[in-house]
């Protein structure tokens, strides 16, 4: 199965589940490229945040790149039984901000 | 600082938290929790090294010992190099670790990962507490940061080992404890409500037995026992508000498990104490995200070479 994901926190090791294509339409690296440090360290650079890559099972739930709603939900639910609580909402506002901001720059959007 | 803990007058012993725990949980949940294993010869030695008069005029002793013992050694210099503190790949002996990181954090370091190998392996009931507590450590660094404290590593070291009490349940109590982990999830409790509804007993009530048992040291012992009611750490109360708090940002953050789903209170006294504000939480859990992803990278790097 493909995952997305981040790669700038991506374990080395993993295998493409799809090929890295540039925007000017030239396969940067094709489909089944177990990826090196130094290839995610040139994605990364180059501005390719996420990739897909086969799900080998030991992906960390921090390389795995989110679905943002189904994140905001799960933080929304963490929090709601303590959503009266004007620190709890510091915090919950705090980790929202936060988190979106890094998905907007790890994202490109 | 003193390396090791001098319980206060009005202090409970080790006996006497055992009794009160015994009174509550069943006597086979007792006996396992007592079977637990010892700490190392070679680590109790280092400890009474530690802790000699003129200790820091022999760091190089010191760093001697550690490096007779190579797993010691490699762990040690794997997490002063980790991008947690900030110097990655540059201390390349145990001395300059000593010399970075000062005797009081070594041995937080050398109490911490041989807690870790000691549950390493053995069957668990809580999946991703690893990561919670290794997050937790980051969390606490970040919040220290931020908030101008001294000894920040100090504060990850205790921050670290904050859940040592669902370590040991999860290792000796695993059915059990894999039980109370599940009905916290189905009730949308939190864990610490649901063991006391389930065992008679808290995780860090066995942490702060656990913590007299083992004479781990009083910088780390207390937050570890108090994490929940920092403000009764007495002298403590800084790094025990620092650990809480943290606890609580990388949950809010959702990494790792802590054994339920839903947030715990943050207590109002902690808050004040640190004379947080909105603001310094926001900065604090920017800098966590920053250094977690970074200590991410860092631990898969290290997988793969």
């Amino acid at each position: 199965m493909a995952v997305r994901v981040l790669t700038q926190v991506a374990r080395p090791g993993v295998r493409l589940a799809n090929p890295v294509i540039m925007p000017d339409g030239k396969v940067l690296l094709g489909r089944g490229t177990v990826l090196a440090a130094r290839h995610l360290a040139v994605l990364h650079d180059l501005g390719v945040k996420v990739v897909e890559v086969e799900d080998d099972g030991r992906l960390g739930a921090w390389e795995i790149a989110p679905q943002t709603d189904a994140w905001l939900a799960a933080l929304d639910a963490r929090f709601l039984p303590v959503s009266h609580d004007r620190r709890m909402v510091a915090l919950r506002d705090a980790v929202k901000d936060v988190y979106l901001d890094y998905l907007r720059r790890s994202e490109g959007r | 600082m003193a390396l090791f803990r001098k319980p206060a007058v009005d202090e409970p012993t080790e006996d006497a938290l055992l009794d009160d725990i015994g009174r509550r949980m069943l006597k086979r949940r007792v006996d396992a929790l007592k079977s637990l294993p010892t700490f190392p010869e070679s680590v109790l030695r280092l400890n009474r090294l530690l802790s000699e008069d003129g200790a820091k005029e022999s760091l190089q002793k010191i760093a001697g010992v550690i490096e007779t013992d190579p797993v010691l050694c490699a762990r040690i210099l794997r997490l002063v190099n980790s991008a947690f503190y900030g110097v990655s790949g540059a201390i390349i002996t145990v001395f300059d670790a000593l010399l970075m990181l000062g005797l009081d954090v070594v041995k937080g370091l050398v109490v911490s990962t041989t807690v870790s190998d000691m549950f390493s392996g053995r069957g668990s009931a809580l999946d991703g507490l690893w990561e919670h507590s290794y997050g937790c450590a980051i969390a606490a660094g970040a919040l220290g940061r931020t908030l101008g404290m001294s000894r920040c590593e100090e504060l990850s070291a205790a921050a670290l080992m904050h859940d040592l009490g669902k370590m040991v349940l999860a290792s000796q109590l695993t059915d059990e404890y894999r039980a109370v982990v599940a009905q916290a999830v189905a009730d949308g409790r939190t864990i610490r409500e649901t063991e006391a509804k389930m065992l008679g007993v808290t995780h860090d009530e066995i942490g702060h037995w656990l913590v007299l048992r083992w004479k781990l040291p009083v910088a780390i012992a207390e937050p570890i026992a108090r994490h929940h009611e920092p403000m009764k750490a007495g002298k403590y109360a800084d790094t025990a508000s620092v650990v809480h708090v943290a606890d609580l940002m990388i949950r809010g953050y959702g990494f790792g498990f802590a054994g339920d789903r839903i947030m715990p209170m943050l207590d109002e006294g902690a808050w004040r104490h640190l004379s947080l504000n909105p603001d310094k939480l926001r900065t604090a859990v920017r800098r966590m995200q920053d250094d977690l992803h970074a200590a991410m990278n860092h631990v898969n790097t290290l997988q793969t070479t």
